[in-house]
């Protein structure tokens, strides 16, 4: 999707977003079909769900002959290279029953010398998996932290100040007549977002879609989503305060000299509904305080409503994460069982969980190129114990690399929308799958082998 | 699932206003998860000693599982669910009642139910004007009925719930499409699917101060929390006396939880749009030592000071907090005992004081019909084998009364002993979601706003579809089958 910059597009009225401009000059650009029926399949499935980011996509179908996806409907780029990886001819291949058994032995053997382990990624597993990698890491006396740790403990220190306005996606979609991505990019990670949910979407008071809503954003650099936005901020990270502020202040207008910002006031000031997604991990620590103080503050006018919704930009599955750690820990970004920890969120970054652990387990947060994490830096070097369903890994200093099946492809899973409402991805029928393990049987056998 | 067994429980003072047992010593007899006829050779017998034998407990009204909720924990102002489910075990009770859910958020809430443990769970489903407005502004009774048959239908729900029996847009676009009270309260009156019967309705402010011509088709919650209470008794007498049914909620000076809806939204509290037009906000509660201009729960022992013998009215919770912090066991042990209650809630019931079988009526038998659960609630032959036995004694000082009551001596949960001597035996009973089994033509819907609106398709709401399949399947894991 990446498009040369065009300055007088980039202020373009947004009736004038089309596809074919989007796709204008791009590599492999759709043409229109030849009409053609396509019926070589074996298997049909529609309805299906698609596990590869947060909007968890309903509609998708998938089209499989002799065991292999020929055809997909509705899957997006993040999606179809999810499903690429887990098809792909260089994917790690299925561990033999004994090779497995050693490699559980050989992985729960590093996590018990080099304590305590830090569990990392739990957000990328559907519920199951999370929920044995809790336990998992309650049992070793270790970490349970997502890949978004940083910006999760951001946005609750936030919480705890300021309270949070939140919504379900399809207030979001009925509602919203201003929607706002404050460093949140959904054209890079959640493709279908603003069709299904915040721009295009039609619903209940924004029955003409786009044209009865206005978009902003706020970004670091280009990015396509530029040219559908009536106003548009790039800006570094540190100037996020100063606009929030100016955005906020008493008498505004004068506040900023940016050309968008007199825009973004005015439609802020007609607007009966804002919503703001913000990836927490992106914004400052004092910005996400600022944007929740805004948001308190206009929610508590009455007249209008402001929701927040952080879009993490780590595991799929980040919202069940947070469900998850709040149903048993009462704090949404994780766990700390070593000792002296008492189950509450660790303090710091990640430099100071790594003097703290001994050993890394990993669960990948996705293929290349769609939401794959690297190991944090300061934790690289530890012991490391390595659970991925996707293609060969490029961290060469894993000690033991144990594939498993991949969630909402091969076998099923719960996963929560952004809005926390939980789905099941079923494995796509007619697929042939090579007889991985699911991660669950994994870390049942890595805590039969720490228990022992 | 724990083996079920033959048991016997003998000797007890039993309380059931459904066979009209005000206490007189005798046996009951349970067997393959039910009350019985007597039988020989029981495989156990617990000689309760006269205690106070009651139908295993029903809240009929407590907000536990809304999305976003959980994050109150953070606060310290929500316990997790498997506290929650041990308090509601500790004093006696076997089933609570979610209020509300939304087509949309009925699988969150049917997961996070499901983590519940040792009582049954049910919900409510709400009735979105937005979507159903429509039939009620065209005066279509049998489109309202059959839309609301499929709300049921899809989200697995035990009843109604209207949360605001209005609409008001904020749009200017949309005001045209606004509905007074009046209008939408006559039009449920008019409603003549007996099925559909009782839409709970929640008592906002003014909602009592319309005409409601036909209150036995309502079941009002959080009656004494109305606003308009200054002429609450007298309204809600009313209302009673013409066969409404309405629960009141236990007084709880330190609730931790508090919960409302609004546009206006309190800085520091969390606030969720899941679907009713307004947001759901939670605030930390409590009583903070701030002189109280009334007790707390003034409305609802105003009501019950001048509770007749026909009103239908059961006890609730409201939130988790009075149940883990006692508010509800107090309330009852409040209304039995004169020296167990402040001076000023005596002087609001004007000294009225109730024994166990009117506490029966209030906390087993009213709320189980309220929620259409027949087999619950009483101890009637064939009734599910849910018991509580309490350590209640007359003249029981008021702080071992209280006691007593938050921590049953026994209880067994469709024939599972969960507790025994004031101790928990380890016994994990079986816990289900329940629902009410109706008729819907769902595909004779699907063009209609209320099916069409949802950003999932239909399939992904629907409790029978494959979610349903998986919360089974995690049930009979729970149960170790």
């Amino acid at each position: 999707m990446a498009l040369p910059l065009v300055r007088e597009q980039a202020a373009m009225s947004i009736q004038k977003f089309t596809r074919a401009f989007l796709e204008q000059g791009e590599p492999g650009a759709r043409k229109p079909g030849d009409g053609a029926v396509f019926d070589d399949y074996d298997v049909q499935s529609d309805s299906m769900v698609c596990a590869g980011c947060s909007c968890l996509c309903d509609d998708v179908s998938y089209y499989v002959k002799g065991g292999r996806v020929v055809r997909t409907l509705n899957l997006c780029e993040v999606a179809m290279k999810r499903l690429d990886s887990a098809l792909a001819g260089d994917r790690l291949p299925v561990l033999p029953s004994e090779e497995l058994r050693r490699s559980v032995e050989a992985g729960a053997r590093i996590m018990k010398g080099h304590s305590p382990t830090l569990v990392i990624g739990a957000d990328g597993l559907h519920e199951a998996g999370m929920v044995g990698s809790w336990e998992l890491a309650r049992a070793l006396g270790g970490l349970w932290l997502p890949w978004s740790f940083v910006g999760m403990k951001r946005f609750f220190d936030g919480v705890r100040r300021w309270g949070w306005a939140g919504a379900i996606l399809d207030e979001v979609r009925d509602r919203a007549d201003l929607v706002m991505f404050w460093r949140a990019d959904p054209l890079e990670t959640h493709h279908r977002h603003l069709s299904r949910y915040s721009l295009f979407a039609r619903g209940r008071y924004t029955e003409r879609g786009n044209s009865d809503r206005n978009l902003a954003a706020v970004a670091a650099g280009d990015t396509v989503m530029e040219r559908l936005c009536q106003q548009f901020f790039r800006m570094a990270p540190s100037e996020d305060l100063g606009l929030i502020q100016a955005l906020t202040g008493p008498n505004p207008a004068p506040a900023s000299a940016h050309r968008d910002f007199v825009s973004l006031v005015k439609a802020l000031e007609r607007s009966l509904y804002i919503a703001l997604f913000v990836d927490p991990e992106k914004v400052t620590a004092d910005a996400m305080q600022g944007i929740l103080e805004w948001a308190a503050a206009v929610n508590a006018g009455g007249h209008r409503r402001m929701a927040v919704l952080p879009l993490w930009g780590g595991g799929v599955n980040a919202s069940g994460f947070v469900q998850l750690s709040l149903e048993r820990n009462a704090s949404g970004c994780g766990a700390d069982f070593s000792e002296g920890g008492m189950g509450a969120v660790p303090e710091g970054d990640w430099e100071d969980i790594a003097i703290r652990v001994g050993s890394v387990l990993m669960f990948e947060s996705g293929p290349d190129g769609a939401q794959r994490r690297r190991l944090p830096g300061p934790l690289l070097g530890k012991p490391l114990v390595l659970v991925t369903p996707f293609k060969r890994p490029s961290l060469d200093q894993a000690q033991v690399v144990i594939p498993t099946a991949l969630a909402g492809i091969e076998q099923d899973g719960v996963f929560f929308r952004a809005d926390g409402l939980p789905l099941t991805a079923h494995a796509v029928p007619g697929l042939a799958c090579d007889g991985y393990p699911t991660v669950e049987e994994v870390i049942s056998g890595l805590l039969r082998e720490v228990l022992a | 699932m724990s083996q079920l067994k033959r048991i016997l429980i003998k000797d007890g003072s039993v309380f059931d206003p459904a066979q009209g047992w005000r206490g007189e010593r005798r046996d009951l007899y349970l067997s393959g998860g039910r009350v019985s006829e007597p039988f020989r050779d029981p495989e156990v017998v617990i000689e309760s000693g006269g205690r106070a034998v009651l139908a295993g407990g029903v809240d009929p009204h407590c907000h536990l599982v809304h999305p976003g909720q959980a994050l109150m924990r953070m606060f310290g102002a929500l316990c997790g669910p498997e506290e929650i489910g041990k308090a509601y075990a500790s004093a006696g009770y076997v089933h609570v009642h979610h209020p509300f859910v939304t087509l949309v958020t009925a699988a969150s809430a049917r997961r996070s139910l499901a983590l519940v443990p040792y009582v049954d769970k049910s919900y409510g489903v709400a009735l979105d004007l937005r979507d159903m407005g429509k039939a009620v502004r065209g005066n279509d009774r049998s489109q309202f009925a059959a839309e609301a048959r499929a709300l049921l239908h899809l989200t697995g729900a035990q009843g109604l719930f209207l949360p605001f029996p209005w609409l008001r847009h904020r749009q200017r676009h949309y005001i045209q499409k606004n509905i007074s009270p009046k209008k939408v309260l006559e039009f449920l009156s008019a409603l003549e699917d007996e099925e559909l019967k009782p839409v709970a309705l929640w008592c906002r402010p003014g909602v009592l101060d319309n005409e409601i011509p036909r209150p036995d088709f309502f079941h009002f919650t959080a009656l004494a929390d109305s606003p308009s209470s200054d002429g609450l008794p007298g309204r809600a007498s009313g209302l009673l006396e013409a066969g409404a049914s309405a629960d009141l909620v236990a007084a709880c000076e330190d609730d931790p939880l508090e919960l409302s809806t609004g546009q206006t939204v309190s800085p520091g509290s969390i606030s969720i749009d899941i679907g009713l037009g307004e947001a759901l906000c939670f605030a930390v509660g409590g009583w903070r030592g701030e002189p109280r201009s009334s007790p707390a729960g003034e409305g609802t022992w105003r009501l019950l000071a001048a509770a007749g013998e026909s009103w239908r009215i059961s006890l609730c919770s409201s939130t988790p907090g009075r149940v883990v912090m006692g508010g509800l066991p107090r309330t009852c042990a409040w209304l039995v005992s004169r020296e167990a209650r402040p001076q000023e809630v005596d002087e609001l019931l004007g000294g009225r004081v109730v024994d166990l079988y009117e506490i029966a009526r209030l906390t087993r038998f009213e709320p189980a019909r309220r929620l259409g659960l027949s087999d619950m609630g009483h101890l009637g032959v064939g009734a599910r084998a849910n018991v509580a036995i309490y350590d209640v004694r007359p003249g029981m000082p008021a702080g071992e009364l209280v006691t007593a009551l938050s921590h049953c001596w026994c209880l067994i949960k469709d024939g599972v002993l969960v507790r025994e001597k004031g101790e928990f035996t380890g016994e994990t009973p079986s816990v289900t979601i329940r629902f009410r089994e109706i008729e819907a033509d769902v595909a004779s819907l699907a063009g209609c706003d209320l099916l069409q609106n949802p950003t999932l398709r239909l399939e992904h709401l629907w409790r029978n579809g494959r979610w349903e399949a998986r919360a089974e399947r995690r049930r009979h894991e729970h149960d170790g089958v």
